[in-house]
């Protein structure tokens, strides 16, 4: 037997769905008279007790500021932030824990990369190449650098059934390509990109990758070195951590020529009124406090994934995926947006002469939880000529019973709103 | 789903006055970033009367009944009147203020009870108000 499939089998004898509900008591809470059926994992997931207590824990007996303290609360509190940086490192399998820089997310992520590399790397006539399916996150820091340093944004097209052609890509990689910045999995389609093959066509130009992790990281085991991506940055919050926490892997050879991104304590060796030396990373990039107990909350977030293993979520996931695609194909009027052969179990759909939010709306009066609206993809939204969808975004702790709920549910909304 | 009232349902469908007037003495422009509903409202001023109004563009179906109702409340209407209107219904609907409102409002006022619903009822209206409080 394949290695593989040697784990997927002994994940599967692992995974009690019944027991891995019970971890998150919210998923038991009534709204509006009906059992929650949570269908936002992709906005944030909710978070299990073992991250909760882990929190908990930390503000009842260990809290104090980390580093430089001499008392030993200090040092407890220090010992296990750096513990949850070793835990991300071994996540992500960086190659070193300095490489992994805590953010409060995977927005102030790629702001910090835009910045620190854009101001070291960017100049005028230079070429930032994004898809047209990134989230604005993953747009907007990089037009705000491009307008600071006459840099020009190009974009990757999108197909019509939600991939990118790597023609398309390819004839987009110029001698004035500085960064390649794609999104892994993207969130209103739930298109899985082909990022291995893109990271090598940019790297045998020399051109470093950037990758928006954000919707990847929920799903599926990142390598951050066996895709050789140059930045990783995802959010801790969409992976049953805390809000507020974030990581951003790099290279170290680049973030040792990227300028720090904010100022402030932490990130400094020597300060005089004349001149500053800053930290190595990753202190270089962490001014100020951290989210300590954030940290600590999404440590105890990566361990309950691990115990649970991702092959195990993956299956679970696909099963009610390819139940939901069928299910919500086959309800007349609904189209889904984003069919792409490679997928996690995020499935948007619009549905005729009725608006997203009125969909949203009446779910929610059923107790189910969707998305509405653009998912801050504006310019995804444009390229499909909708002004929204309803998304509905699974998780592993999901049931088959739960999407069929949305199904039937939506069938309601449709035969109230369509006439 | 109590907020899916039959009169929302039918208004939604309405479109008496629905249409583009690029001619029109003046032209408002409702939008809502968060949803991305859009709405052009049209129309000229004679004689201190509202005339000519018409409306375009897409949204929900509360906030196309809403700028519906809005519409046809606008059209031959006295402008301070009107004025008085909208602020009245925008009290109503945004704190409950209710004193002797048309029964067609009532609907639109439950658009608070539910998350994130409260601008669909009162896009327009407020695109409207807008005007009113910059011409005086």
């Amino acid at each position: 037997m394949a290695f593989r499939e040697e784990i997927a089998v002994r994940s599967e004898n692992r995974f009690d769905l019944e027991s891995i509900r019970a971890d998150f008591p919210i998923l038991d809470r009534m709204v509006r008279g009906n059992p929650l059926v949570y269908l936002d994992n992709g906005a944030s997931s909710q978070k299990p007790l073992q991250v909760i207590e882990a929190i908990t824990e930390y503000y009842l007996g260990t809290h104090a500021n980390v580093h430089r303290g001499v008392h030993t609360l200090s040092q407890e509190a220090t010992d296990a932030f750096e513990r949850a940086r070793r835990t991300s490192q071994s996540f992500l399998n960086a190659g070193s824990a300095e490489e992994v820089i805590f953010t409060s997310g995977t927005t102030e992520a790629i702001n910090l990369v835009a910045n620190s590399f854009g101001l070291r790397f960017l100049g005028e006539g230079d070429e930032v190449l994004i898809s047209g399916m990134e989230h604005h996150a993953n747009i907007v820091p990089w037009q705000m650098i491009c307008a600071r340093t006459g840099a020009t944004l190009n974009i990757i097209p999108v197909e019509d059934d939600g991939t990118i052609s790597l023609e398309k890509y390819a004839s987009l990689l110029t001698e004035r390509t500085r960064i390649v910045s794609v999104v892994h999995v993207s969130n209103t389609l739930g298109t899985i990109n082909p990022v291995g093959q893109m990271i090598r066509m940019a790297h045998e130009r020399g051109i470093p990758v950037l990758l928006d992790g954000a919707q990847a990281v929920p799903h599926m085991k990142i390598d951050v070195r066996a895709l050789d991506a140059d930045f990783y940055v995802t959010s801790g919050h969409k992976m049953l951590g805390p809000t507020g926490t974030g990581l951003l892997y790099g290279k170290m050879e680049w973030l040792h020529k990227m300028e720090p991104y904010q100022g402030g304590g932490e990130m400094i060796e020597r300060v005089t009124f004349e001149k500053t030396t800053y930290a190595p990373p990753p202190f270089k990039f962490e001014a100020g406090t951290p989210n300590i107990a954030g940290f600590i909350g999404l440590e105890a977030a990566m361990q309950y994934i691990q115990r649970i293993g991702y092959d195990a979520m993956r299956m679970q996931e696909e099963k009610i995926l390819q139940y939901a695609t069928e299910r919500l194909s086959g309800i007349k009027g609904v189209r889904l947006i984003g069919t792409a052969p490679e997928k996690v179990s995020v499935i948007s759909f619009i549905v005729d002469g009725a608006h997203p939010f009125d969909v949203g709306t009446i779910l929610d009066q059923q107790g189910i939880a969707v998305r509405t609206g653009h998912h801050c993809t504006q310019p995804l939204m444009d390229r499909y000529c909708i002004p929204g969808t309803v998304r509905a975004s699974f998780a592993f702790y999901n049931t088959i019973e739960e999407a069929e709920k949305l199904a039937t549910s939506l069938e309601r909304a449709i035969s109230m709103l369509v006439a | 789903m109590d907020l899916y009232d039959p009169l929302i349902l039918e208004y939604q469908k309405n479109d008496t006055h629905f249409g583009k007037r690029p001619e029109a003495g003046n032209h408002l422009q409702a939008y809502n970033p968060v949803c991305g509903d859009s709405f052009d409202l049209y129309f000229d001023l004679e004689g201190g009367r509202m005339k000519d109004v018409r409306f375009s563009g897409y949204g929900c179906a509360v906030s196309r009944a809403s700028t519906a109702i809005l519409v046809e409340m606008m059209e031959g209407e006295k402008v301070e009147e009107l004025s008085q209107i909208v602020a009245h219904y925008l009290q109503f609907v945004e704190s409950g203020k209710d004193g002797d409102i048309p029964s067609k409002w009532i609907p639109f006022r439950k658009a608070g009870q539910y998350p994130g619903r409260m601008k669909c009822a009162t896009l327009a209206w407020h695109e409207l108000h807008n005007f009113f409080t910059k011409r005086q």
